[in-house]
């Protein structure tokens, strides 16, 4: 029992700006001791191979250069000499300013597919802040201070802020300010390309004047960024948001809380962490002038700023490292009933008797494109045998009018087994995948991956796939 | 004198004490209008109070902290002091605690549990539950009497033999079992496992499971027994599983699964995956260290 597992994760981060591959090592253990009933963990995460930092491919300002992506994968799946087929699980993620060009769903499901058989496409600014809180090293710091901890990701597109405590994800916001929203000429300083959320911002900070004379776009840039920073101000302090503000922040989800410091990641914090570069125009955008307008802010200022782990891998990092759930190891599989793919959750609705029904829920997803759905359990009054069986009654007469096999259920408590045995009994012709200790929320998917050899531990990747407009 | 004759003793003179006392002090208060006494009904049970959730601590710096503290362990932590003594509280509930759990050693499984899950009841060579304290190697073994019962009233050879057993703790017999019975009975069932008939065995050790074995012939035995309670709870419940169950086996040829009860593994889920793990030790033909 005391037998130990490795994954093999990749993690893909297609941000506005850079492309980055990592592929890390997760250890699965019994952290249990061994009188006691196994419960599989991931104990250790260890990074095996870090890729090049490659600027994203784009065919056009609309369009995400697929091929050269694929490429990219290709070429650093060789230098870090593995094959996709030795991929166990991971995930890609596409973020930014990316997750809203034409082709970006298209592009990131074709990739997965390549990368790996368990390697799932994600994307959403809420997830992509998680990740990168993740990443950094925020959410661990947060645990370890027993603090509120903001990680505040800048990145070529966007700013994603997290709100840790103690270790847990309070809230989320996706910020419109990033290194890459203007494109500066490496050799004149000019600027060549302003994006469509800088061109508002530069449009009130310069009302009179659309057309910029040559030689005073240093200053307008400056004015610009300040003025993108102060709107993140705001968002953290939560002060009114100002007019300005409306076309930058794209989500806010972050509670009314204090927090007790900073944590800045993404490929901008490097330029906070180490301050006075001159050549700023080194990467052809404005990312270390944007890193001096943050610097300057109160968020620097006033809050304590912790340095994180990471800086530019962080969300690479968090999307390879921390989107694998393990459930197990009292669990009830069918033999063969996995793997399975895109598994959208399914909450019951309460009925006038106090019972839990799932087919009305479960019509929203009569589509051809779900082979199953994953009914949840919610939390039940207690754990005693007679309730699992009155649950598990209810659930043999609603599973065979529900389409899809194997029939898929997830329990909040430790009752998969237990409730898995009670449903093979009742429904002994049907494969049954009846999985605990996993965390959901309303409309999350789910990849969940062939049973671990020596353990009945099963890892579960939840997706969420929300595509910026 | 036994050693519950001079406790109950004790408690005796203590709350003859108590009652002078009470007299005294309502004569006392007794001209006072708003004297009260109070009702012993009004009395909350000190071991009903959730101490992962009870504050002592008066005026936290960061409550949540706190709260999260007590929340992550069961011991008591956080209980604030008077000087250097603990609160009159923390006494209580420490001393409340030791008596459930002796109540728990020493209690009794009702005379009709067995029966109301079609059990067949036998005892030991232990006669009491101070006989069952100072012998534990009476508590292995059956008399001609009781063995006969057994011969009489179960299957032989059966593929799995179910035995319950009070142990050191009679409460986990009557907190776990209605929930862990029928969920690994299903799960035996299910897997096309043939069941013994179920035996109860007061004042039983865990060796008890050879003696059975001897008698009954059964592939596998799994005995479900009290576990010594301690102050955290006194309802944890141990599932010891043997394979060819026999005189002279060695304790490491046993499997073990503790920790059974309501903070720990659920019942309903612990007999589920008893009857996974009992499945595993009837294909392998092997249980304890050779299942591994």
């Amino acid at each position: 029992m005391a037998k130990e597992m490795t994954l093999v994760s990749v993690g893909i981060d297609v941000g506005t700006t850079t492309t980055q591959l990592v592929i890390s090592q997760l250890t699965l253990v019994n952290v249990m001791p061994g009188s006691q009933v196994p419960k599989v963990e991931i104990t250790h995460k260890s990074i095996s191979y870090m890729g090049k930092v490659h600027f994203t491919p784009f065919e056009d300002r609309g369009h995400v250069d697929g091929t050269a992506l694929r490429e990219i994968v290709a070429k650093e799946y060789e230098k870090a000499g593995v094959k996709p087929e030795q991929i166990d699980t991971g995930a890609i993620i596409i973020t930014g300013e990316t997750a809203k060009k034409e082709n970006a769903s298209e592009i990131i499901h074709s990739l997965a597919d390549y990368a790996g058989d368990f390697v799932v496409a994600t994307a959403g600014p809420d997830l992509e802040s998680m990740i990168a809180g993740k990443g950094s090293g925020a959410e661990a710091l947060s645990k370890h201070l027993h603090a509120c901890i903001a990680n505040i990701d800048i990145g070529g597109g966007t700013t994603n802020i997290a709100y840790f405590d103690r270790g847990k994800c309070i809230g989320t916001a996706c910020i419109n300010v990033g290194g890459r929203l203007f494109e500066v000429d490496t050799i004149s300083h000019g600027l060549t390309y302003v994006s469509s959320p800088a061109q508002k911002i530069m449009n009130y900070c310069n009302p009179n004047n659309y057309q910029v004379p040559n030689g005073n776009d240093l200053v307008l840039i400056k004015n610009c960024l300040r003025s993108m920073v102060e709107c993140v101000e705001r968002v953290i302090f939560l002060e009114p948001l100002l007019p300005q503000d409306n076309c930058l922040v794209m989500t806010n989800l972050l509670p009314e809380v204090k927090i007790d410091g900073v944590v800045f990641s993404g490929g901008v914090a490097k330029y906070i962490y180490l301050p006075g570069i001159k050549e700023w125009w080194i990467h052809g955008d404005v990312g270390p002038l944007l890193a001096e307008a943050f610097q300057e802010s109160r968020i620097n200022k006033s809050l304590p700023v912790h340095e994180g782990a990471e800086t530019i891998h962080a969300t690479v990092l968090g999307a390879g490292a921390h989107t694998v759930n393990v459930s197990g190891s009292t669990i009830t599989v069918s033999e063969h009933a996995l793997p399975v793919r895109n598994v959208p959750a399914v909450y019951p609705e309460l009925d006038i008797t106090g019972k839990f029904s799932w087919l009305k829920p479960a019509e929203n997803y009569t589509d051809s494109l779900y082979r199953t759905i994953a009914l949840i359990v919610p939390p039940l009054p207690n754990t005693d045998f007679q309730t699992i069986l009155s649950l598990a009654e209810t659930l043999a007469c609603e599973l065979p009018l529900i389409k899809g096999e194997p029939k898929v259920i997830i329990a909040q408590q430790d009752i998969a087994k237990v409730l898995g045995q009670t449903l093979q009994r009742l429904l002994p012709a049907s494969p049954l995948v009846c999985l605990d200790g996993i965390e959901l929320a309303f409309g999350d998917f789910l990849d969940i991956a062939k049973p671990l050899p020596y353990q009945d531990a099963v890892p579960v990747i939840v997706k969420t796939l929300i595509f910026a407009r | 004198m036994s050693l519950e004759d001079s406790v109950r003793l004790i408690v005796e003179e203590l709350l003859k004490g108590m009652e002078k006392e009470k007299i005294q002090s309502s004569n006392n208060k007794l001209p006072l209008a708003n004297s009260s006494i109070i009702d012993e009904c009004e009395i909350t049970d000190l071991a009903e109070i959730d101490l992962q959730r009870y504050l002592q601590v008066p005026n936290p710096v960061n409550k949540e902290l706190y709260e999260e503290m007590k929340l992550s362990t069961p011991a008591r932590i956080g209980v604030w002091r008077s000087g250097p003594r603990p609160l009159t509280d923390t006494l209580l509930r420490f001393r409340a605690d030791h008596a459930v759990a002796q109540d728990s050693v020493l209690g009794v499984v009702p005379e009709e549990f067995p029966t109301k899950y079609n059990m067949v009841s036998i005892q030991t060579l232990c006669k009491s539950k101070d006989e069952y304290l100072t012998r534990p190697d009476l508590g292995r073994k059956l008399d001609e009497e009781n063995l006969e019962i057994l011969r009489k009233g179960c299957l032989k050879g059966a593929m799995v033999q179910i035995i319950v057993s009070d142990g050191l703790s009679s409460k986990a017999v009557e907190a776990n079992i209605p929930n862990l019975l029928p969920a690994l009975t299903q799960g035996l069932e299910g897997m096309g496992v043939r069941l013994g008939t179920p035996i109860f065995v007061r004042n039983g050790r865990v060796a008890v499971m050879d003696t059975i074995g001897e008698a009954l012939k059964p592939e596998v035995a799994v005995i479900l027994i009290g576990e010594r309670p301690g102050l955290g709870t006194a309802e944890s419940m141990s599932a010891y599983m043997g394979y060819n169950p026999r005189l002279g086996m060695v304790e490491s040829e046993r499997t073990v699964i503790s920790n059974i009860h309501k903070g720990g593994t659920p019942a309903a889920e612990a007999g589920a995956h008893l009857a996974s793990l009992i499945k595993k030790i009837l294909d392998t033909k092997a249980s304890g260290v050779n299942l591994e």
